[in-house]
C-alpha cells in the first residue's frame, strides 16, 4: 500500500519528495530541540556538549599527551581530532539511533507516516551537530596555524560517505532492534570495541608491515582516512583496497536496508 | 457518487510469537523456519464509502473494528484484499493522534500538521483556533504528558480535524469528552461534511452511530455481518445483543434449575400452547438473590408494543404493555402481581402492582394454572438509557401485609428512547403559553436618549 498518500498525494512526485525532505528537516530540528527541552540554556546545549568534549580532547592532547612523532608536520591534537570526529558521529548516530523506532513509535502506530524516514531523523539531527563540530575543528586549525589546503573540498565527499555508511548501518540496526532488543546491547558493545578497529587512537604507521592492509577492510577506515586527508593530516586518501571495501560494504548495507524494510515494514506496528 | 474509500475482500491476520525475534526470523525466511500462531482479525471484509458520507462501524469488543480502521488509516497493511483510497486520511486511533508526550500541546499540533502535509505557516495561523476549540487554555505550552485524558483527546481531535483531510477516521475519540465537547465535535463533523469530508466513525454508542452516520458496517468476529442503512444495522445489532443476553440467562437457568418436576423448556412450550406469549420470548432464569418458592414460578416478563409484538426497545410516550406470565401449583386466593422499573443507578422509577392499580383489589388464581398479567400504559418519557425491571408475585391483602411468593431481580431490560430529548430522569407533556405586553421599549429606542424621560414619566 502506498504509505505516503498523506503527503501531497495529489500533486506531482517532485512535490511529494520536496515535501518529505522538508518534513524530515522539521522532524530532525525537533529531534534536536527535544534534548534541550526544559533546560535554561536551551538551544545552547546542542552546541555546548560536543564543543566541550572537543575542547577537552584538544587541551588534553595538545598540552599533556602531545606526541609529535605520531603526526609529523601536524599538531597532534588536530591529527587526533580529525580522526575522532567522524568516529564520534558514527558512534553517536548508532548508539542513540538504534532505539529510534521505539522512540518514534507514536508515528508508526497512530498515523500514516512514511516509516523509513524515522532513522533518517536521527541521522540528520546528529549530522547537524557534526557539522558544527567540523566548523569548530576548522577554528582550532586556524588557532594552531595549521593551514588547510584546497583538499578541504574533499570534506564534501567525506560527508556523503559518512551519511551513506552510517545512515545505512543505522537503518539496518534500528530495524533489527525493533524486533530483537539484543541489537541494542550488540550495537553498544561493537561501538565500544569498534573504536580500536579504526586507526583513531593509534597510528597506521605503527602497524607491522604484514598487517598493514588489515585496517583497510574496515569501511570506517576509509572515512577516517579521507577526513584526515581533507584536513591535511594524512598524505593519502587511503588505498584503492579501502575504497573498494567501503563501496562494497555500502552497497551490501543498502541492499540489506531495502530487503529488510520490505520484509519487515508491515510488522512494525505490531512490535512497537 | 464518487467513491473515496473502498475495501475489497480485506483480510488481516495477527501473528503471535513467543519472542519478537521469532517474528523477525519468520518475516525474513518467509515462514520457512518459525511460524507464529495466527489470529484472524478480519476475514473478507468489503465495503465502500462515498465522498462526503458518514460511515459507521460497529461490533462488540474484539470484533476487528479498530484493525479495520487502522488499515483504512494506512497504519496497518491488509494481508489480502485491497484498499483503494483517494485523498488524505486523518486518523484519531484509540484516543490519540501522533502526539509525542514530551512536546507541548502547541508543538504537537504543529507537528501533526506537518506530518499531514500542511505547511507550518498555515498551521501556525490555525493554532489559536485549534487550541481554543480544544479548550486547554494555559496548558498549551505544557508537555502533553501532563495533560488529563480529556485534554489530550480534545487536543488530538482538534488537531486531526484541522489538517485538511479528505477522510477523517475517528475511533471512540468522543467517549472521553464531556457533553459540551461532544456536542462541539458533532457540530464540527457537520461542518466538515458540508465541506465534502468523509467520516469514518467507530463507536459503541449506538445512538451516536445511528444519528451521525448514514450507512453502517457491523463486524462480528472479523467478518462483516451486515452493511446498510445505519438505523437498520444498529437495530439489528441491538436486537442481537439483547438476544445474547437472554441466551446467557437461559444457559444459566439450565445449570441452576434443579426443581425436579419439569424443565423450563417444557414450561415454555406450555406457555406457548396457552398462547400467552409470542414465540421467541425468552424465559426467566432465576439468579442468585432472587426470591423463589417451589410452587409459584414466573415464566416470562417482557414488554409488548401496541401491535402485541415483544420489544426490547420502547419510545417514551408511546403505548405499551408489560406482560408477566407465571404458573402456580398452589391456589392463590388473593394474588398480587407487581413490578419495579429501575434505572442504571438503581433508582426506582416506577413501582406498581395489581393491587394499587385496581384500587386495592386482588384476584384469585387456581392451583396448577398459568396466569398472564398485563399492565397497559403509556410509557413515561425517560432519560435515554437501559432500564432494569424486577417482577414479583405475592399473596396478601395489602402492600404492607402479604406473603411474597417470588421476586425476580432484573427479569428483563428495556432500552428507552425519549421522544425528542430528555435530559433529566423524566419528562412530562407540557403546554406552554407565552404572553408579551408592549411596554413601549420600541419607542424609547427610537427616541434615543430620551428613554430616561419616559421612565420618569
Amino acid at each position: 500500500m502506498e504509505t505516503g498518500e498523506t503527503l501531497g498525494g495529489r500533486s506531482g512526485l517532485n512535490h511529494k519528495y520536496a515535501e518529505r525532505v522538508s518534513l524530515l528537516w522539521d522532524l530532525a530540528v525537533n529531534d534536536l530541540r527535544r534534548a534541550e527541552k526544559d533546560t535554561v540554556l536551551g538551544w545552547g546545549w546542542t552546541f555546548v556538549r560536543p564543543a566541550v568534549s572537543l575542547i577537552v580532547y584538544y587541551v588534553v592532547f595538545s598540552l599533556f599527551f602531545a606526541m609529535p612523532d605520531e603526526s609529523p608536520g601536524v599538531p597532534y591534537s588536530i591529527w587526533f581530532l580529525s580522526g575522532m570526529l567522524p568516529w564520534l558521529f558514527h558512534a553517536e548516530c548508532l548508539g542513540t539511533g538504534v532505539y529510534c523506532f521505539s522512540e518514534y513509535g507514536y508515528l508508526v502506530r497512530k498515523i500514516c507516516f512514511p516509516v523509513y524516514l524515522i532513522p533518517l531523523i536521527r541521522l540528520i539531527s546528529t549530522f547537524i551537530i557534526h557539522i558544527l563540530c567540523i566548523a569548530l575543528l576548522g577554528a582550532l586549525c586556524i588557532f594552531e596555524n595549521h593551514f588547510m589546503q584546497i583538499r578541504l573540498i574533499r570534506l564534501v565527499y567525506v560527508c556523503v560517505c559518512e551519511l551513506f555508511y552510517t545512515g545505512t548501518g543505522l537503518f539496518v540496526c534500528a530495524l533489527l532492534a525493533a524486533f530483537m532488543r539484543d541489537m541494542e546491547s550488540l550495537t553498544a558493545i561493537s561501538l565500544q570495541a569498534g573504536i580500536w578497529a579504526v586507526p583513531v587512537l593509534w597510528n597506521m604507521r605503527k602497524v607491522p608491515r604484514k598487517f598493514a592492509e588489515l585496517p583497510a577492510f574496515n569501511p570506517m577506515y576509509h572515512v577516517v582516512q579521507n577526513f584526515r586527508y581533507a584536513f591535511g593530516c594524512e598524505e593519502t586518501p587511503g588505498s584503492g583496497l579501502s575504497l573498494a571495501v567501503f563501496q562494497s560494504v555500502c552497497a551490501v548495507l543498502l541492499l540489506l536496508c531495502i530487503l529488510l524494510y520490505r520484509k519487515l515494514r508491515a510488522h512494525l506496528p505490531d512490535v512497537l | 457518487m464518487e467513491c473515496v474509500l473502498e475495501g475489497e475482500h480485506i483480510c488481516k491476520e495477527y501473528r503471535l510469537y513467543q519472542r519478537t525475534a521469532d517474528r523477525l526470523v519468520e518475516a525474513v525466511t518467509g515462514g520457512k523456519i518459525v511460524r507464529g500462531k495466527r489470529h484472524t482479525a478480519l476475514r473478507d471484509i468489503s465495503f465502500s464509502v462515498e465522498k462526503g458520507e458518514a460511515f459507521g462501524i460497529i461490533g462488540s469488543n474484539g470484533a476487528g473494528k479498530s484493525t479495520l480502521l487502522k488499515i483504512c488509516a494506512g497504519v496497518l497493511e491488509p494481508d489480502a484484499g485491497e484498499l483503494h483510497k483517494c485523498g488524505k486520511v486523518s486518523a484519531l486511533l484509540e484516543l490519540g493522534a501522533g502526539f509525542h508526550p514530551d512536546y507541548t500541546g502547541a508543538e504537537n499540533v504543529l507537528l501533526t500538521g506537518r506530518v499531514m502535509g500542511v505547511p507550518r505557516s498555515v498551521m501556525e495561523e490555525r493554532l489559536p483556533g485549534i487550541l481554543e476549540f480544544a479548550g486547554i487554555g494555559a496548558y498549551a505550552d505544557q508537555p502533553v504528558r501532563t495533560y488529563s485524558s480529556g485534554m489530550f483527546a480534545r487536543l488530538a481531535f482538534a488537531a486531526a480535524t484541522n489538517v485538511d483531510a479528505d477522510i477523517l477516521i475517528v475511533d471512540e475519540a468522543l467517549s472521553v469528552g464531556d457533553i459540551y465537547f461532544q456536542n462541539r465535535c458533532f457540530r464540527r463533523f457537520a461542518e466538515l461534511r458540508e465541506g465534502g469530508v468523509t467520516l469514518l466513525l467507530v463507536s459503541h454508542d449506538l445512538e451516536t452511530v445511528r444519528n451521525m452516520t448514514s450507512r453502517t458496517l457491523w463486524i462480528e468476529n472479523g467478518t462483516a455481518k451486515m452493511c446498510g442503512e445505519s438505523r437498520e444495522v444498529c437495530n439489528a445489532y441491538a436486537a442481537e445483543i439483547h438476544r445474547k443476553e437472554n441466551e446467557d440467562y437461559l444457559k444459566r437457568s439450565k445449570r441452576e434449575a434443579e426443581c425436579g418436576e419439569e424443565t423450563h423448556e417444557a414450561a415454555d412450550e406450555r406457555a406457548e400452547e396457552f398462547k400467552a406469549v409470542p414465540p421467541g420470548v425468552p424465559g426467566i432464569a432465576p439468579k442468585a438473590g432472587d426470591i423463589l418458592s417451589g410452587s409459584v414460578r414466573i415464566l416470562h416478563c417482557y414488554f409488548e408494543n401496541a401491535h402485541g409484538e415483544a420489544v426490547s426497545e420502547l419510545t417514551g410516550g408511546t403505548f405499551c404493555r408489560l406482560v408477566i406470565v407465571f404458573e402456580t401449583e398452589e391456589e392463590l386466593q388473593r394474588c398480587i402481581v407487581g413490578f419495579v422499573l429501575q434505572n442504571r443507578k438503581g433508582v426506582s422509577i416506577i413501582n406498581s402492582n395489581t393491587l394499587t392499580v385496581q384500587g386495592g383489589k386482588t384476584f384469585p388464581v387456581r392451583a396448577g394454572s398459568l396466569c398472564r398479567v398485563e399492565f397497559a400504559m403509556n410509557f413515561p418519557v425517560l432519560y435515554q438509557d437501559i432500564y432494569v425491571l424486577d417482577c414479583a408475585v405475592a399473596e396478601g391483602e395489602s402492600v404492607m401485609e402479604n406473603e411474597l411468593k417470588t421476586w425476580i431481580y432484573g427479569a428483563t431490560t428495556v432500552m428507552v428512547r425519549p421522544q425528542g430529548t430528555c435530559l433529566a430522569i423524566m419528562d412530562i407533556p407540557q403546554k406552554v403559553t407565552v404572553k408579551t405586553s408592549d411596554i413601549g421599549l420600541k419607542e424609547s429606542i427610537a427616541a434615543g436618549g430620551r428613554s430616561g424621560v419616559h421612565a420618569q414619566v
